[in-house]
């Protein structure tokens, strides 16, 4: 998408210098130049190293996934009280993860925000990878994971017996399912006209092919070109209702129930909220590695950060909103077994998990107030993994201590996890990063054809100041 | 098959778009612009209509809403009925998620479908070398002669003047 | 009959295996044994109680009265026959004695006979050997006559007129023969104050549906103590709700029956006879006796046993006092005050005692005596295990090495058989023909449902071949029963049918022997008291008080017992209704005492008492005595199958050697912290309600207040859906339930239940359908406790059924929340989201897995398994479905014999296995039904109903009679 939708005229520019997110004066040349540059050289040493550590905790996760099904759920430590643990955790966590990349690529392009230019594209990646590492998660947790297809609709002997559309489980089925191929296709039409550039570029006849048959013959008419940004648009229109919807179905998961510290009506505000906050974490995260690893310093600016920094910060207020006003309704509601259960939040046996929560997700945010901090490209990343590291146990909070203390006191017990819960957690970042690593190696990680219209705005924008 | 082209190329989307306004004053037809991003009053200065493909989502969207609400209702109020935990068998709430979701979907699928065709992008298709710089960072624009009495020369003098780079006129596919 | 065969056989060609056959496949001897005998099963006398005949057809259950062997109680029982195998023990409700409920240990009996360890054919020095050349060695080395040596039958008790009137037939044949009484868990004491007090050396036999009033003294008689059935249904009938009655327990550790007192008072072993002494002083102020000293226990608070001095008072004739301590002063201080409060003759009944317990300890040190003397030269072991469970094992050891000829007649592999020179196992008792007078004319017939499978032989029948009597036990025991008991009724003329009749009904009552003669108490109370103030003092004076030493109880636990079904993996499994502890014992000490040792649980302590320790971990256990520490006997087997092994400690081990008539053994023993842990698999982990109302209790009084139910009646946005010809309900009556968990063991049976083994229950996952809930409120010393038993609560609304993806869980037109196993993908959604968690969860396959090697993965042990339930696969939610199948087949013969469904004609296991009946099942539909009644009890309340969650199960409050109440 080029800023230049944005309808962007002169006089606007006079009232105010409009923000550079491109370092320098790039031509266009050097603009296909640049990003294209990690797919023609050999990856850095950088590179290797990350893709070995991924890719082994890839195999890992294969071996344990393997293991699981063999043998069953039980290799997990889950139990008759605690019936989920680390396997729904997990998914919750990385399906949080994606919706920033959506918000970017098609809330923020509604909004008309120039700056996600540079970034949108590795974003829409993340999130594409993040959802294939959740939607691991709901078919490894079945008892009988050969029979996951009893859940869709499909016509059978059985009556036909249906799904049961009554369950928030199946409507995560289809949140998540219509959630990935919305963003792949999204993503990968956003790559059409940099397949084109990179076709024309290639050097050997096999990146020739391969590119030739990614990019559909884009050859840059303006005709298609008009019709290819009303469709972005309107995709963009489709995903950003995603980005609110998706998480909110997740949430339903345990809105919907009666078990207390779940069965909450604040509880699609406030996981959207926290998607938004943990997955702007992440694409701090990844951007801060690869604008060093790649040198993209050029398109990935300060200001690029700054901004991405000031929305985790405002959604993790809003996530520590959400914390207070749990509590708050728990003790103004007087349900003895709600009040119990945040209580035992704060002062149980898993507390010390509530309290790093609470350091990572209300405390961290605060620091963000600070442009110094801001523009601290090391602390914005130390930053960032906090937030991911609370947001994983945000989720582990709500689902395990909700779940070891429920109604009866004679059913109360402890989640503990095994090896094997672990190791398919680790496994799952391998799957991830081994996902994204290739990602920047093969795919321009910027959109080529973006930041050329962006540079061409920037330009004109200069031009107009200066007159 | 073959045709008869005047081809002229900018490095600058500004002439582009001057010489555009230019040709077309003078009723030269302009076969397509071509360029290595959308550049924008383009589509003003060529005249040309807002795309009608956000109706093809509309329709899909609306009729993938409809359809999925139906099936739902059928499948839980007359195909099977169950007591599931005392809740009505028309559950239309709990049917809402799903019928949003197959809608956003259906939708968008049905949009990108729509584009492909309507612009001939498919898998493996040859883009005819003839504007290849245009996806790097060239401008092109490119006048069809359709019969004698377009005068090129004419169209020539206009390019230059607007501040062409290159002219050629050259019989090719594209 | 053939057609049986047919099928059994055709079953015999290998067939793909499916979980629906899983029971039926066919592999080793074991089976086939099993198959053939099946065949040839029922011996052609044995006389279904419910098919008039002794057809069997394939598919077909029948019902056989018999009588269990589990215990020397002997209760009457029928057994559920399919395809010719055993497969469930119930009531026998034709019994006067024990009513139509079932202990646990009784329930699991039937899996013992599928225990591939079982002993499996007669051996000689090791080497196995046929019946006849066993039965030529053994008379070639019996002592002739003639010489008058020692020939001793060892045995605990034995109440079976036939086989007792074979031991006759030796005393006659050896002069020098002796039968010998031992009970690993003895009632000597009583047996001996009865003959100085009424000069009867019995144990009488105890009414307590009569008493209004019962104080229990270390007498876990809803529990383990003498004959629980018979009590336990007895106590439930005195105590019902309409009457206002009173329990006092006073007792060293909680035992079954304290957490189902009124009032309960923690002492010490030491303690217990001053506490009678006092009451006895009370009683005896009112029946004005003379010269009764007004000095004070120290023990009680005064105020409380006035308190229940005046309800005994005026309950005279209505009361009842029983103790289980081996303390014959003490025993004599008792029949006092039950002689005082005329209780003798009315709920103390000594003209017809009962035969339960006969063990005599003081003969059994004699003998072990005379064994080491080298005098014994015969010894026959039958149904005892005293290298295991006697005081003093390694002596007996030693004099069983001295015996020129020992004979052990187990039926299975024990630690005393093992060191027998013969072994002539026996059959289990669902395999043989017996009888049983457990109370005085109070008879019962045991009949076989399977011929046996494996080489086993009667005990009584080996004993005869041994006196050279050729007949069958049948035929012997038939000819007892002609000549003994036939005449001393005259209802039937006929032998024959009277012969069918005892088949059929399983009982027979005949009129008392002596007709009612009162005996006259003769006791010494006065020397009595002055025994137990005197032994008090002594013991207080050597329990020095620092802090290690204590007091140690050792108590029977409800699913072990002593020990005989330690292989047994359901009883393993079955969660102790105090502790909720599984898979072995440990030492339970007072909250107080472990802050002293700062001992958490889990913590491993040595166990110290003279020169014998063991090391165990400890379980703080509230309401314990703060001086005392209980352990269960029965665990820590050695020389029993690989599931019982060297589960637990033998805390047999700790016993003083019992010597001399004076019998009080006070046992002291120094505690101390070893540093080791070794986790208790506890089902439960939290005991209080943390002041939910989840299990109620109110009072007589309070009562009256009540308005009954009106939770059910919240409002609800939904219209209620159709609803079929029934609405199967059940109302559990927390007020009768005793907490025995008869009920778990029963579901476990009747709706093959895996056994998970004792890593899973620690991490929680047991798979018991029915849950017996245990919660303490009160003062953590000497709490209040109430049992709650819980399994699927079948909601109108129920919450795991909106989120099952899948639609596996669904109510059906009747009522019941069913599970579709087969539809199940276990996202265990519906667990998570069960407010009474309920529902449980194959983790694992459980069956034909090595990892879970127990009754399911075993061809044998899988002939247990009720064909009409199938057996989940791995990764499948499970639970309580309130017995469909019974259901169902109910419904079939009401269908068949066209009528209607008649009240209480549908039982669920549990409810049948119940002995108080606690556990109501009907439709809610029929507004006269029990259930429906129940259900309109002001008792009545629904769990947890204020979620709106609509429950099909509803309790009934517990009553408690507390002295503000008065």
């Amino acid at each position: 998408m080029s800023p230049a939708t944005t309808g962007h005229h002169p006089t606007e520019a006079q009232a105010l210098l409009p923000p550079k997110y491109i370092d320098g004066d790039p031509s266009l040349q050097q603009i296909a130049e640049d990003i294209a540059r990690p797919l023609e050289a050999q990856p850095g040493r950088s590179w290797w190293i990350c893709f070995a550590l991924a890719f082994t905790a890839l195999l890992n996760l294969g071996g344990m996934v393997t293991y699981l099904v063999a043998k069953g759920i039980g290799v997990w430590g889950l139990n008759n009280s605690v019936g989920w643990a680390f396997d729904i955790t997990n998914f919750v966590f990385w399906v949080g993860i994606g919706h920033a990349g959506t918000l970017i690529s098609a809330i923020l392009l509604l909004f008309r925000q120039t700056w996600r230019t540079s970034i949108n594209r590795s974003a829409e990646a993340m999130t594409i990878f993040a959802v294939i590492c959740a939607g691991l998660f709901p078919a490894i947790h079945l008892g009988r994971p050969w029979d996951a297809f009893f859940i869709f609709p499909y016509p059978n002997q059985r009556g036909p017996l249906w799904p049961n559309f009554r369950s928030p489980l199946v409507w995560d089925v289809f949140a998540i399912s219509t959630y990935f191929t919305v963003s792949l296709v999204f993503w990968y039409l956003g790559m059409v006209p940099d397949m084109a550039t990179l076709r024309d570029r290639a050097k050997n006849r096999f990146q020739e092919t391969v590119y030739r048959w990614l990019s559909l013959g884009w050859n840059g008419s303006y005709r298609t070109w008009a019709r290819y940004e009303v469709v972005s648009v309107v995709i963009a229109g489709l995903a950003a209702p995603l980005v609110v919807s998706v998480h909110s179905i997740v949430s339903m998961d345990f809105a919907t129930s009666v078990i207390p510290g779940w069965h909450a009506t604040i509880f699609p505000l406030y996981f959207v909220a926290g998607a938004i906050y943990s997955g702007f974490g992440m694409v701090l995260t990844l951007l801060i590695i690869t604008r060093q690893t790649m040198h993209l310093e050029r398109y990935i600016t300060a200001q690029h950060l700054d901004k991405m920094a000031k929305v985790t910060m405002f959604t993790g207020m809003i996530v520590s909103y959400a914390y207070a006003t749990e509590f708050f309704t728990a003790w103004y509601r007087g349900d003895v077994y709600e009040k119990y259960h945040f209580i035992n939040r704060a002062i149980g046996p898993y507390a010390f998990c509530f309290y790093l929560m609470v350091l990572c997700n209300v405390l961290t945010p605060q620091v963000l107030w600070f442009k110094k901090v801001r523009r601290n490209v090391a602390a914005l990343f130390i930053a960032s993994i906090l937030v991911n590291v609370g947001m994983w146990f945000e989720r582990f909070v709500i689902i395990v201590v909700s779940l070891h203390r429920t109604f009866l006191p004679s059913a109360w017990g402890m989640f503990y996890p095994t090896r094997i819960d672990i190791g398919i957690l680790v496994g799952s970042f391998g799957l991830f990063f081994t996902c994204f690593l290739l990602f920047i190696r093969f795919l321009p990680m910027i959109a080529i054809w973006e930041i050329k219209g962006a540079s061409h705005f920037e330009r004109a924008a200069q031009k107009a100041t200066h007159a | 098959m073959p045709k008869n082209l005047l081809i002229a190329t900018f490095s600058d989307p500004d002439r582009l778009i001057r010489a555009v306004r230019n040709i077309r004053r003078k009723h030269i037809r302009i076969y397509d612009v071509y360029t290595p991003y959308p550049v924008h009053d383009l589509d003003e200065a060529m005249g040309i209509r807002r795309s009608r493909l956000p109706w093809v989502t509309l329709m899909m969207g609306v009729s993938a809403l409809v359809l999925t609400l139906l099936s739902e209702f059928y499948t839980a109020v007359f195909d099977w009925p169950l007591n599931v935990g005392g809740k009505p068998d028309n559950s239309t709430l709990a049917f809402i998620p799903i019928s949003f979701e197959l809608t956003v979907l259906v939708g968008a699928l049905a949009t990108v479908a729509a584009l492909f065709l309507r612009a001939e992008l498919y898998p493996g298709k040859r883009s005819g070398g003839t504007v290849k710089d245009a996806t790097n960072d060239t401008f092109v624009l490119i006048i069809r002669r359709r019969d004698a009495s377009f005068d090129a020369s004419k169209a020539r003098l206009l390019l230059e003047h607007c501040g062409a780079e290159s002219i050629e006129e050259k019989v090719a596919e594209l | 009959m053939r057609s049986a065969c047919g099928e059994l056989l055709q079953i015999q060609k290998p067939e793909p295996e499916t979980t629906r056959r899983d029971f039926l496949s066919v592999a080793g001897f074991a089976i086939g044994a099993a198959a053939l005998a099946s065949c040839r099963a029922p011996v052609q006398n044995a006389i279904p109680l419910l098919a008039g005949s002794d057809q069997l057809v394939p598919g077909v259950s029948s019902w056989y009265a018999t009588t269990c062997g589990g215990c020397p109680a002997s209760c009457s029982l029928l057994a559920k026959q399919r395809d010719g195998r055993p497969i469930k023990i119930e009531g026998n409700d034709r019994s006067t004695l024990f009513g139509g409920g079932t202990c646990a240990t009784g329930q699991a009996t039937v899996l013992s006979l599928y225990d591939g360890e079982r002993l499996n054919g007669p051996r000689w020095k090791g080497q196995s050997v046929s019946w006849q050349q066993m039965d030529q060695l053994v008379l070639s080395l019996l002592p002739p006559p003639s010489l008058r040596q020692r020939v001793v039958l060892l045995s605990n008790t034995i109440n079976s007129p036939s086989t007792l009137r074979i031991i006759e037939a030796w005393r006659r044949r050896y002069p020098g023969f002796r039968h010998v009484t031992y009970d690993a868990i003895s009632l000597s004491a009583i047996r001996s104050a009865n003959k100085q007090c009424f000069g009867l050396e019995v144990v009488p036999h105890y009414a307590f549906e009569k008493a209004r009033v019962i104080v229990g003294m270390e007498a876990d008689f809803l529990g383990t103590w003498l004959s629980p059935v018979e009590f336990a249904q007895g106590y439930a009938r005195s105590h019902s709700p309409e009457t206002s009655c009173l329990h006092l327990q006073v007792e060293s550790g909680l035992s079954l029956t304290g957490s189902k007192a009124d009032i309960r008072i923690a002492a010490a072993p030491s303690e217990l006879g001053m506490v009678a002494v006092a009451l006895l002083r009370r009683v005896a102020r009112k029946a004005r006796m003379a010269g009764v000293s007004n000095v004070e226990s120290p023990i009680a608070d005064p105020a409380l046993l006035d308190f229940v001095a005046d309800r005994l008072w005026e309950n005279r004739g209505k009361s009842l006092i029983v103790s289980g301590v081996q303390d014959t002063a003490a025993q004599t201080v008792i029949n006092a005050l039950n002689e005082f409060l005329g209780n003798i003759g009315a709920t103390v009944d000594l003209a017809c005692p009962s035969f339960q317990r006969n063990g005599d300890d003081i003969a059994m040190t004699n003998l072990v005596a005379e064994m080491n003397r080298g005098e014994v030269h015969t010894l026959i072991l039958y149904g005892v295990n005293p290298v295991y469970d006697y005081a003093g094992a390694e002596l007996f050891a030693e004099g069983l090495k001295k015996t020129q000829l020992s004979i052990s007649l187990a039926d299975t592999r024990d630690e005393t058989s093992s060191q027998a020179v013969a072994i002539c196992p026996d059959h289990h008792f669902l395999e043989s023909w017996g009888d049983a007078e457990p109370v005085d004319s109070h008879f019962s017939l045991r009949q076989p449902l399977i011929s046996p499978l494996f080489d086993t032989r009667a005990a009584p029948e080996s004993m005869l071949r041994w006196l050279g009597n050729t007949s069958t036990h049948y035929t012997y025991l038939r000819d007892v029963w002609k000549a003994s008991l036939f005449p001393r009724q005259t209802e039937i003329g006929d032998f024959e049918l009277f012969w069918e009749r005892a088949l059929r009904d399983g009982v027979l009552t005949l009129p008392a022997r002596h007709p009612e003669s009162a005996p006259v108490f003769r006791g010494d109370w006065a020397a009595a008291e002055d025994t137990i103030l005197h032994d008090y003092n002594r013991d207080r004076s050597h329990l020095t008080d620092q802090d290690a030493t204590c007091e140690l109880h050792l108590y029977e636990s409800v699913s072990l017992r002593d020990g005989r079904h330690a292989n047994n993996p359901w009883l393993q499994e079955l969660p102790d209704p105090i502790t909720t502890a599984t898979w072995g014992n440990f030492a339970s000490i007072a909250p107080e005492l472990a802050r002293r040792l700062n001992c958490t649980e889990g913590d491993v302590v040595s166990l110290r008492t003279g020169s014998r320790q063991v090391d165990i971990p400890v379980l703080i256990q509230p309401g314990q005595h703060q001086r005392t520490i209980s352990v269960a006997l029965g665990y820590g087997r050695e020389e029993v199958g690989k599931v019982g092994r060297s589960i637990g400690i033998n805390a047999f081990r700790l016993r003083n050697t019992v010597a001399g008539p004076h019998e009080s053994p006070i046992t002291a023993v120094t505690i101390e912290k070893s540093g080791r842990r070794e986790p208790i698999a506890r089902t439960q982990g939290h005991f209080s309600m943390e002041g939910r109302p989840i299990a109620l209790e109110t009072t007589v009084h309070d009562l009256a207040g009540e308005s009954g139910p009106d939770q059910d009646r919240l409002p609800t946005l939904w219209t209620e859906p159709m609803q079929g010809a029934h609405a199967w309900g059940m109302a559990i009556d927390l007020n009768a339930c005793t907490g025995c968990s008869a009920c778990v063991v029963a579901c476990q049976a009747e709706n093959n239940v895996p056994v998970v083994g004792k890593d899973q229950v620690q991490r929680g996952r047991i798979m018991h359908w029915i849950r017996i809930d245990h919660y303490y409120h009160g003062d953590e010393a000497n709490p209040k406790s109430i049992h709650q038993p819980m399994m699927c609560q079948h909601c109108g609304h129920a919450p795991c059924e909106t989120v099952c993806p899948v639609l596996a869980t669904t109510t059906s037109s009747e009522g019941i929340n069913q599970q579709v196993y087969n539809r199940c993908i276990g996202t265990r959604y519906c667990a998570n989201n069960c407010p009474y968690k309920v529902r449980r969860f194959n983790w694992y396959n459980y069956t034909d897995n090595r990892a879970f090697d127990f009754n399911m993965s075993s061809p044998l042990g899988r002939m247990v398994l009720n064909p009409d339930v199938v057996v989940r696969s791995r990764g499948v939610m499970e639970k309580c479905n309130l017995c469909v199948q019974r259901i169902q087949s109910a419904k079939n013969l009401a269908l068949e014999g066209q009528r209607q469904l008649a009240d209480g004609e549908i039982q669920t296991a549990c409810q049948q296995a119940c002995a108080t009946h606690a556990i109501v099942f009907g439709d809610l539909k029929d507004f006269h039904s029990r259930v429906s009644q129940l259900h309109r009890s002001p008792r009545n309340y629904l769990v947890l109903g204020e979620l709106g969650t609509r429950p099909n199960v509803s309790y009934l409050k517990r009553i408690r009679t507390t002295m503000e109440a008065h």
